[in-house]
């Protein structure tokens, strides 16, 4: 301070240009120290007293809960006044639904009913709809996420606003609700909107189908079509692996000659999945033109699909092909098609060279396999 | 000659000036990045659920892949870790890399591995594989041991482990690292959510050394007692949670750590795989996959998480820490010197005009800028040149603006996780007020011993560091007998959930703290 001294002596405007920055910047930065120092200490203080609070509600939501749907779910319905107080504030409400989401996503059957029963008895439906038109974002997409995990129906007019919406959380959300809300044909609009999806859209879309035993397989035929997006395409080949309609295998044999390296392996690994016997004959016409990559594909799925006439076939790309991968998925091939192939497996077994045998052996193992 | 060294120092000074402003603006800008990227993030979190994940058959299979080198008084636990992931699809491929001490034998005699006749094919370089393992215990099936010679560098030994693995994505971590049960399935998110191609994926790494640790599980987080691994912690802090978290917001993340990283194999193996000569292989392998990308004309990019996924020991002793931060400086060396001509090539997007350009300048040359800046400052002193008042203004900016920032760093980080109590907390807000004199020194001297060493291409080794390691298992993994019907034999939706047979999944009841 006393070296500082001299500087009181100048009046500001005779400092240098960089010392006044200097001093600006120092001044600005002690009040981001002390910021700092106390925001930590405030939103630790705050967050202990909320935890505290949170923990003692979420018990005793909890509790309730327990005894409403699971323990008396057989019992008549449930007592709607038992819930009231939580909806008193803000912050229980969110316990309440958070508490509600998660018995949703545990339990199936008569409890996720009355879960769902209890949740629109309530009225908390009605707050997460007034979310729907609140200008962030967030507020929009965390309500959409809420009605959908609770299973409550949404106007089909308001989702088509939705699905033009600038933020992609929303418009997943919105897309989620449409093929939730069309028992009948689920996918046609996504066909006809064409626009791409996410990986992880994808995984939801098919969550709702592999965890909904009642939905029955839809119609892929539109999905399953050459002028559709990469995604679209990919998600009408999982879905068609999935429920194995052999109806949609037509369609699938069709994108196997489709331009996209990745959407070919996929459609010919999507014919092994569903056992379409059929196409052995149009995959081994097409191995010659294919990359390696694809015909390794093309092995393997011979492998789970294949016939005893496919095992000739198979044992000559073992043994002329040079790429370690193409050898080690015909490998793999034969193993799987053993009930035709044990002739072949003991002459490949008896031949002299090691690569061969050693590959061979990888894919005889069980503790590689898990066969 | 007296004149021309004033006048140096005119220049030199106005130089450093306007190159601290750009730097501190470069950090500032950071702060709002990151902030903006963390909010991102916890709002995406709360969106997806990771239930959906788990429970999907849609969910890509992950290879973690993990190096150890004599680390046999950790292996075991932390094997057993690796084996307890909440993801439905993964195995562990651990690369032995030529132990010279009992890591092998305690894997063969605590998994039950046998050795097994491996399809093994050399596609990326390392020194030969030995012997391959597999357990014949069902519990750990989705374990495999590779026993190799040492190729000297964790590059080679994840070279090796790469050409075994079996899936499309693989987690490069190392064996000495405690991971989040949860850092599968939250780390291949962005690979699934994101509109470009995600060629890899990082998270915060933290200091696991003075935390409770047993069976390869996290009991009890506390942050760093001792000083030197304490103050790593900051500095971990401050680099993940303001840089790299900035820097995903721009989609210009320079490096994915050694310690946790998510990859995309088929990128990974198109550039090359790990450099084994390498002393930053991260770095360097980051830096190929995205040459690769832009030569390619793909769209990419590189993610970064906030969220405290793994734990790693910290150096604790001067001596190991100085041989870590050598080989640091000796790697962004060899960065700079091996991609210096992509440096602001339009051609190469991001890499060339943001990423390479800042690890030049704010990176690379700070220390050797900080260094002549002393030597300056010691010569002005000893002339008696130097203008105290302003110069200490100039030091108190310096100093109060790296402070805020480290503390800002801190705060970012509490609204992510609050792990620590409020105690240590405040212990490492107060270590941030010494940090610039104790530690930062430090780190400029090492990195500028490690670009000498590799300016006069001084020959090393990557060394290893002598773990202290955790407290013994207490939990046997069962036996063959024991065991019973395979997880798959008892029930798919286990196995999914990534639990243990005979446990239930849990219910919400349980799940309530």
């Amino acid at each position: 301070m006393i070296l500082l001294h001299p500087l009181l002596l100048y009046s500001w405007t005779h400092l240098p240009l960089p010392v006044r920055i200097c001093l600006i910047i120092s001044v600005i930065s002690i009040g981001g120290i002390l910021f700092a120092l106390f925001n930590i200490l405030i939103h630790r203080y705050v967050l202990a007293i909320l935890q505290r609070k949170n923990k003692t509600d979420c018990d005793e939501i909890n509790r309730d809960l327990l005894a409403a749907m699971v323990l008396e779910s057989t019992g008549p319905a449930t007592d709607v006044s038992l819930f009231e107080k939580f909806l008193a504030s803000k912050r229980t409400r969110c316990l309440l639904v958070g508490e509600m989401i998660a018995y949703r996503n545990y339990f199936s059957g008569k409890i996720a009913t009355r879960v769902c029963g209890l949740y629109l008895a309530l009225g908390l439906d009605r707050i997460a709809r007034q979310n729907l038109r609140a200008r962030s974002w967030a507020t929009r997409a965390s309500a959409l996420s809420e009605l959908f995990r609770m299973d409550v129906p949404l106007d089909n007019s308001l989702l088509h606003v939705f699905l033009y919406d600038k933020n992609k959380y929303i418009r997943e959300y919105a897309r989620l609700f449409l093929i939730k809300q069309s028992p009948s044909d689920p996918l046609r609009f996504l066909a006809e909107e064409n626009q791409p999806i996410s990986h992880w859209e994808e995984t939801e879309i098919f969550h709702l189908f592999e965890h909904d035993d009642q939905r029955k397989a839809p119609a892929l035929n539109t999905l399953l079509s050459i002028s559709n997006h990469t995604s679209l395409i990919s998600l009408g080949l999982k879905l068609a692996a999935f429920f194995k309609e052999q109806e949609d295998i037509p369609a699938v044999l069709a994108l196997v000659q489709i331009p996209d390296t990745r959407l070919r392996i996929e459609a010919i690994r999507t014919l092994a999945k569903m056992e379409a016997h059929g196409a052995e004959e149009t995959l081994v016409k097409q191995y010659d033109q294919e990359t390696p990559e694809v015909q390794a594909t093309i092995l393997s799925t011979l492998g789970r699909i294949g016939s005893a006439g496919v095992v000739n076939f198979i044992e000559r790309q073992f043994n002329e092909s040079s790429s370690f991968e193409i050898k080690k998925h015909a490998s793999d091939a034969i193993i799987l098609l053993s009930k035709y192939s044990k002739a072949a497996i003991d002459r490949l077994l008896a031949s002299t060279e090691t690569l061969n045998r050693t590959i061979l052996n990888h894919s005889l193992n069980p503790l590689i396999n898990g066969l | 000659m007296r004149h021309f060294l004033d006048h140096f120092f005119d220049v030199y000074q106005n130089g450093v000036f306007i190159y601290c402003c750009a730097i501190y603006c470069c950090y500032l800008l950071l702060t709002i990045f990151s902030y903006v990227s963390i909010l991102a993030d916890i709002r995406r979190n709360h969106l997806r659920k990771n239930l959906v994940l788990i429970q999907s058959q849609l969910t890509p299979g992950i290879s973690i892949i993990a190096g150890a080198f004599n680390e046999e008084l950790t292996i075991i636990s932390n094997v057993r870790s690796l084996l307890t992931m909440n993801y439905p699809l993964y195995e562990v491929v651990i690369v032995n890399d030529g132990s010279t001490d009992n890591t092998m034998n305690s894997l063969v005699r605590e998994f039950e591995l046998t050795e097994v006749e491996f399809a093994y094919f050399p596609l990326l370089p390392s020194k030969p594989v030995q012997r391959i393992f597999k357990s014949e215990n069902p519990a750990c099936s989705n374990l495999l041991v590779i026993d190799k010679l040492n190729g000297g560098s964790k590059a080679d030994a994840i070279n090796a482990g790469i050409n075994a693995a079996s899936y499309s994505y693989f987690l490069n971590t190392d064996v000495d690292c405690i991971l989040h049960k949860d850092t599968l399935v939250q780390m291949i998110q962005p690979f699934l959510d994101d509109e470009k191609r995600v060629i890899a994926v990082g998270a915060t790494l933290r200091m696991v050394n003075s935390c409770q640790v047993e069976s390869g599980v996290i009991v009890q987080m506390k942050a760093p007692r001792e000083f030197l691994p304490a103050f790593q912690e900051i500095e971990y802090t401050r680099s993940f949670v303001l840089g790299k978290m900035g820097w995903n917001l721009i989609n210009a993340i320079p490096n994915v750590s050694g310690g946790l990283g998510l990859f995309d194999k088929e990128i990974v193996i198109a550039a090359g795989g790990y450099d084994a000569s390498s002393f930053g292989e991260d770095i360097d392998m980051i830096m190929r996959m995205s040459k690769y990308m832009c030569e390619q004309k793909q769209p990419y990019a590189i993610r970064y998480l906030p969220q405290t996924l793994c734990w790693t020991e910290g150096p604790s002793s001067l001596k190991v820490f100085k041989n870590q931060r050598i080989r640091w400086g000796r790697g962004l060396y060899q960065i700079i010197s091996s991609y210096y001509k992509l440096i602001l090539n339009p051609k190469y997007g991001r890499l060339g005009l943001i990423v390479l350009p800042y690890n030049f300048i704010f990176e690379f040359c700070a220390p050797v800028i900080e260094f002549v800046g002393i030597l300056c400052y010691i010569y002005l002193i000893t002339l008696h040149l130097v203008n105290w008042p302003y110069a200490i203004v100039l030091l108190l900016f310096v100093y109060t603006f790296s402070v805020c920032l480290t503390l800002l760093s801190i705060v970012w980080d509490q609204l992510v996780t609050r792990r620590y109590r409020l105690r240590e907390v405040m212990r490492l807000c107060a270590l941030t007020f010494i940090e610039p004199f104790v530690y930062h020194p430090l780190v400029m001297v090492f990195a500028l011993w490690g670009y000498v060493k590799q300016f006069l291409k001084v020959t090393s080794h990557w060394g290893h560091m002598q773990r202290k390691g955790f407290a013994p298992a207490t939990i046997p993994v069962p036996s063959l007998r024991e065991a019973g019907p395979s997880l798959r034999e008892a029930g798919p939706s286990l196995r999914e959930a990534g639990l243990p047979a005979g446990r239930q999944v849990p219910s919400p009841i349980e799940r309530l703290p």
